[in-house]
């Protein structure tokens, strides 16, 4: 199956930064021909595109408040979206994207999505963790 | 007198945000207002001692929406310094890149973040329209809104396939672009902007381009929205109907100035028509008065701004980026400076540009009613029709010349000052740079949200926002609608307007303003 690993978040705010370090380190990897790793940034409606291809989506963020600091956490479609937002700004929240992608899909809708969610402060350990693990979801789904 | 002083919050994410407004009500009318960037990011400071063509890469950087305008300037601002012309088919892949980006940028500003306000139920009760317009632009469900995410998303296609990524491309350099557009790629760019088009004059207009371009007059707009029911029930329409029955038409004049450094450099040969080398002229209005726009004649006042430099008033190319941390009673409030054009605060955006090119319906509608937040966002709803009707030109033609050139060989940059002045999709954005032995040694760069988002100047007169609060009237006080609406009318984009990053409050969270 297709799998994309999507990392979003800033490379310029610390705490909003791990995901793009898990990126870097998936970009040293050999990876799966079927698992294309993706800089997401802050790209917000702009990642539709990726999510138009059917196959898995393995989101990667910081996310705040859901498990201890220092630990991963793995949240199903339905999680991300009672994060909640109801408002579009610029670079629009992954809960926004994901609660209008069904009316707006044009191609197809992903069999499976998930976020990765690193809860801060990070390490390097947690990185390596967050890469092993966002690496299994996307070849074998979530188990 | 009842005097309450109250801070408004604009709805925030992790990507811009960092504006802080406070308004003070006297009697449930806006009687001041400061507004506030609460971000230091000083790119400019960045730039000094680097290589010469390093602002094609950090200053799209800048911003996440419109990266491209950044590169826009900053390559033409080397352009001034080399001196040389980029080929034809140089500019015309430009120009077709940045509207791509203003394109979309405009419609998904109009109706997901200034029309969704009409969809606000408790504001909008007892309007006649009310239950409409939360059909329409209800942020997850909205007809409009869901449409406008679908048929908007293409649209940076044709930045991908002209500059090989989006965002934060740097396919423009001084001497052209760094790679042709194949024939393929521009049918693709074709059928991309067809297929918007299509969309655009059906669902936003109501009508063609074409008979869109015939009204001229305010009177003309009025017969336009009476002759069909397409006409009256389009996004512009309903938008219309709608913001006179709110007043909108009433709420945010501001000072009544306006700037833009005219857009889209004209290729060679073309057969798209502008002025003095441009698609749309620059200058600079008191009201529907144009005047030619002396560069010398823009400053930026730090009289209020946390900055400190030699004199508190400088040119672009003596500005400094210096913070500077005040104490208590210090005047000082923003990380923005104050731009001003000989002296004075002015508004930028998509009215501007059709006020100083003299657009016949713009100028008409602001010399009967001033600016104001109806004409404003008007204005920037129907930007891509001229936008779209260049683009298409430019795209035939360089199906017409495939194999011309796209690049003329620069070795070298040599010394000297120059500038890229640019529109954006919120305005006038400017990049002033010097390059000494092949590196910068200034760099100064004004964007559009500075001059609207602008503090006080030394004399104490308001910035435009600032200016255009006055007088809103406010009906609750829990819930200032009207006075997001007028700063919403600006297309605020403050992650431009404030000069590394400061860590902040709660990011990554997205704080939700006016209880929505």
């Amino acid at each position: 199956m297709k799998s994309f690993i999507i990392c979003i978040g800033n490379r310029l705010l610390v705490e909003d930064s791990a995901a793009l370090m898990v990126f870097d380190r998936l970009q040293q990897r050999s990876l799966p021909d079927n698992i294309s790793v993706i800089e997401g940034g802050l790209m917000g409606l702009n990642l539709l595109p990726f999510l138009e291809q059917g196959g898995r989506v393995v989101f990667v963020d910081n996310v705040s408040g859901f498990t201890r600091p220092g630990s991963l956490i793995v949240l199903d479609q339905e999680k991300i979206i009672a994060t909640g937002t109801e408002h579009y700004d610029h670079n629009s929240s992954l809960a926004y994207v994901l609660s209008v992608l069904p009316k707006v899909c044009e191609g197809d809708l992903p069999e499976e999505i998930v976020l990765v969610g690193i809860e801060g402060p990070c390490t390097e350990k947690l990185v390596e963790e967050a890469a092993n693990l966002s690496v299994s979801i996307a070849q074998n789904g979530q188990k | 007198m009842t005097t309450e002083a109250r801070l408004i919050k604009l709805p925030l994410n992790r990507v811009e945000g960092d504006l802080e407004i406070f308004i003070e009500i006297v009697d449930g009318v806006v009687s001041n207002a400061w507004s506030k960037g609460t971000l230091f990011r000083g790119f400019e400071r960045m730039m000094e001692g680097r290589a010469a063509l390093d602002g094609l890469v950090i200053t799209p950087r800048i911003c996440g929406i419109c990266s491209m305008t950044h590169l826009n300037a900053a390559a033409e601002a080397l352009d001034a310094i080399t001196g040389i012309k980029p080929p034809a088919n140089a500019q015309r892949l430009r120009n077709v890149a940045v509207m791509a980006e203003t394109v979309q940028s405009d419609i998904r500003h109009a109706v997901l973040m200034f029309l969704v306000d009409f969809a606000h139920r408790k504001s909008y009760q007892n309007h006649p329209l009310g239950e409409e317009a939360f059909q329409r632009y209800s942020p997850l469900s909205g007809s409009a809104a869901i449409e406008t995410i679908k048929e908007t998303k293409r649209l940076l296609g044709i930045v991908a396939l002209i500059g090989g990524q989006w965002p934060h491309t740097s396919f423009m350099v001084p001497g052209g672009v760094t790679n042709g557009l194949s024939l393929t790629d521009t049918l693709k760019c074709r059928s991309i902007l067809a297929h918007f088009k299509n969309w655009y004059e059906r669902s936003i207009l109501g009508c063609s381009s074409e008979r869109w371009k015939q009204i001229t007059t305010l009177d003309e707009l009025d017969a336009w929205l009476d002759e069909k029911p397409e006409h009256r029930n389009s996004e512009v329409g309903f938008f219309i109907r709608f913001a006179r029955l709110a007043q909108l038409d009433a709420l945010g004049q501001g000072h009544n100035n306006f700037i833009s450094y005219g857009s889209y450099t004209l290729p060679k040969e073309t057969a798209v028509q502008g002025m003095d080398g441009r698609l749309f002229a620059a200058g600079f209005a008191k009201g529907v008065k144009v005047e030619t726009l002396d560069l010398t004649k823009i400053q930026e006042d730090v009289s209020h701004s946390w900055f400190q430099q030699d004199n508190p008033v400088a040119h672009p190319h003596q500005g400094q980026t210096n913070p500077f941390i005040a104490g208590k009673n210090d005047p000082r409030y923003s990380w923005i400076k104050a731009p001003r054009y000989d002296g004075t605060p002015a508004e930028t955006g998509a009215l501007a540009e059709k006020i100083t090119a003299i657009d016949p319906l713009f100028t008409d509608l602001v010399a009967k009613l001033g600016a104001n937040v109806l004409v404003r966002q008007l204005a920037r709803l129907v930007r891509p029709v001229s936008y779209m009707e260049a683009m298409s030109v430019w795209l035939d033609e360089l199906m017409q010349n495939p194999n011309a050139d796209f690049y003329h060989n620069v070795t070298e940059i040599p010394d000297g000052r120059g500038e890229g002045l640019v529109q954006a999709a919120r305005g006038a954005l400017g990049h002033w740079v010097e390059v000494e032995n092949e590196k910068i040694k200034h760099y100064q760069i004004i964007t559009p949200t500075a001059w609207n988002g602008s503090p006080r100047d030394g004399a104490g007169i308001a910035g435009a926002w600032e200016q255009a609060l006055i007088g809103t009237p406010v009906r609750d006080l829990s819930h200032p609608i009207e006075a997001g609406h007028v700063i919403r009318s600006f297309d605020p984009c403050l992650v431009c307007a404030v000069h590394t990053v400061h860590k902040g409050k709660q990011r990554g969270q997205m704080r939700l303003g006016f209880g929505r």
